[in-house]
């Protein structure tokens, strides 16, 4: 948790300062919120597919389906509690972005929406791969790619104006293109109309993946 | 008598290693309020699978389960509010200390956080786990998490319980004090026990009915007496012979083959006609040396012989 959520976005931020034209703003804002993302991506997404897998395989989903009416309580209590713990990454990885780079963040009351939904949206997927992985080390091997897919192939350190045609196009299916945009926005307080379209793409994502997340559980 | 499940021509079906198990095929049976019931057969049988149907966890692929009248496709949330279950192997709750863990348990099952403390400590008395009470469940011994499963089964004194394998891991003691107490919640508050398990000898003291499964199947059902009358003319010749001992193949030449019974590699069980037991524990004594002997019992039949007797005689018209 300590090394995936805090240490790894703060030396990855740290390092690319060097290779980045970190002068430049947009740069600067798309290097601290994606490492934000990034922090989102190992805490919540690795840690709910472990977690899930984990249940899987000992049986122990037997326990909570004997007791409660809806597993999706389970589901978004699980996430609860990764969304606490993921707090304390972002918010040591804004400051020090912060301080890094001298950025103007000056963050919107949506943002603790923002922060809800993309945990939202990381944790429901992480907890389908760590239903339908093979087992408990192939959840963490799947996670882990997932993870690498949403972080590279997308807007989410580089500017989209930057990175390849075909990378831009498939970024667009992505959760972590909109979890990035909408911390853009609401880190700087300049909201758009972008905003409402990824919150409502987080929302249909986080749904969907829900729906199935409830159907698995109900074959274990 | 109310009846509490009514099982009917349950077919339960899974797919493992691209091949298709049936689990269960076509079991039918009754268990009535208030009574001690228990699910006996051997690993592989089917057993936990009807038990995972029963808490309504699968769905029969044929046949029908009512719970209380209510079939449990449509009504799962009654079992869930009525029945106590002790799965198998409990790993649930392993990131929370021993009383963390009864405590939520007793929250999910929808008792008041006061009502929840209170049952807490009442059930951390009676199975004396004061000293681990703030133990991680992770850090606890195989029979110490069996113990604190249970008290996850009992908190909120449910009406129906399930428990799968309670005695497992348990030293003598505890496992004595799990079928006295069960024995006494049955007697004093009516709590309808179905019991899984492979200690027959044990379970036989609280045992009031048994239906026992073969690969899938119903072999034989009934009140403890009315099955065990089934071999109650048999008389049990318990031998254990002393390691390196070069006689115990002889009973082979001796009995017929399926009324012995090897448990372990120097221990064999016999079962003999009652009328027939002079003769054949003279017959044994004088073709085995008493010296090779580290142990020889003559017992009536009980519980586990009817158990092996009924899944020999199965194994024979298979």
């Amino acid at each position: 948790m300590l090394i995936g959520g805090i240490v790894v976005p703060l030396s990855f931020m740290f390092f690319l300062q060097f290779f980045a034209n970190v002068r430049d703003p947009e740069v600067a804002l798309h290097l601290v919120t994606g490492n934000v993302v990034i922090s989102l991506l190992f805490t919540a997404l690795s840690r709910t597919a472990n977690r899930f897998a984990f249940l899987r395989e000992t049986k122990a989903i037997h326990y909570y389906r004997a007791l409660l009416e809806s597993m999706n309580g389970l589901v978004l209590a699980t996430i609860t509690s990764f969304l606490l713990l993921t707090l304390p990454g972002v918010i040591i990885t804004l400051s020090v972005g912060k301080l890094l780079f001298t950025l103007p963040i000056a963050p919107h009351p949506l943002i603790f929406l923002t922060f809800s939904l993309s945990t939202l949206a990381f944790g429901s997927l992480g907890a389908l791969i760590g239903l339908r992985a093979r087992n408990y080390e192939a959840a963490g091997v799947l996670a882990n790619l997932i993870n690498f897919i949403m972080a590279a192939l997308g807007p989410i350190v580089i500017p989209m104006d930057r990175l390849p045609i075909l990378v831009r196009e498939f970024s667009w299916i992505l959760p972590s293109t909109y979890v990035a945009l909408a911390f853009r926005q609401t880190l700087t307080g300049q909201l758009d109309s972008h905003l409402l379209l990824a919150f409502v793409f987080l929302i249909i994502c986080s749904s969907l993946t829900l729906y199935f997340v409830n159907r698995n559980l109900q074959s274990y | 008598m109310a009846t509490v499940y009514h099982i009917e021509g349950v077919v339960k079906s899974y797919r493992h290693d691209g091949r298709t198990i049936l689990a269960n095929r076509g079991i039918t049976l009754a268990v009535e309020q208030g009574e001690v019931f228990g699910l006996l057969g051997p690993n592989g049988a089917g057993k936990s699978t009807l038990i995972l149907q029963m808490i309504g966890l699968l769905t029969p692929d044929q046949g029908r389960i009512l719970f209380c009248g209510q079939d449990l496709r449509q009504h799962s949330m009654l079992v869930k509010r009525s029945v106590g279950y002790l799965p198998q192997e409990p790993f649930a709750l392993q990131d929370l200390t021993v009383k963390q863990a009864i405590y939520f348990t007793g929250c999910l099952r929808r008792l008041s956080p006061r009502k929840a403390r209170q049952m807490t400590d009442e059930l951390i008395d009676r199975w004396q786990l004061q000293q681990i009470s703030h133990t991680l469940v992770r850090h606890l011994s195989g029979g110490q998490r069996r113990l604190v499963g249970l008290a996850t089964a009992l908190i909120g004194r449910p009406p129906v319980l399930l428990l799968d394998e309670p005695t497992n891991d348990l030293d003598p003691g505890q496992r004595q004090q799990v079928w006295t107490y069960l024995r006494q919640l049955n007697a004093e508050e009516g709590t309808t026990v179905i019991l899984v398990t492979h200690n027959v000898v044990e379970a036989e003291r609280v045992l009031e009915r048994v239906a026992i499964i073969a690969n899938g199947q119903m072999v034989g059902i009934g009140r403890v007496g009315e099955i065990k009358a089934q071999v109650d003319n048999r008389i049990r010749l318990d031998l254990t012979f002393k390691p390196n001992s070069v006689v115990n193949h002889v009973c082979e030449t001796l009995f017929q083959s399926n009324s012995i019974h090897w448990i372990g590699k120097h221990r064999v069980l016999i079962l003999v006609e009652r009328a027939r037991a002079d003769a054949a524990i003279k017959l044994l004594l004088s073709q085995v040396n008493i010296e090779q002997l580290a142990d020889f019992r003559i017992q009536s039949a009980n519980l586990e012989d009817v158990y092996i007797q009924l899944m020999s005689d199965w194994n024979e018209k298979e």
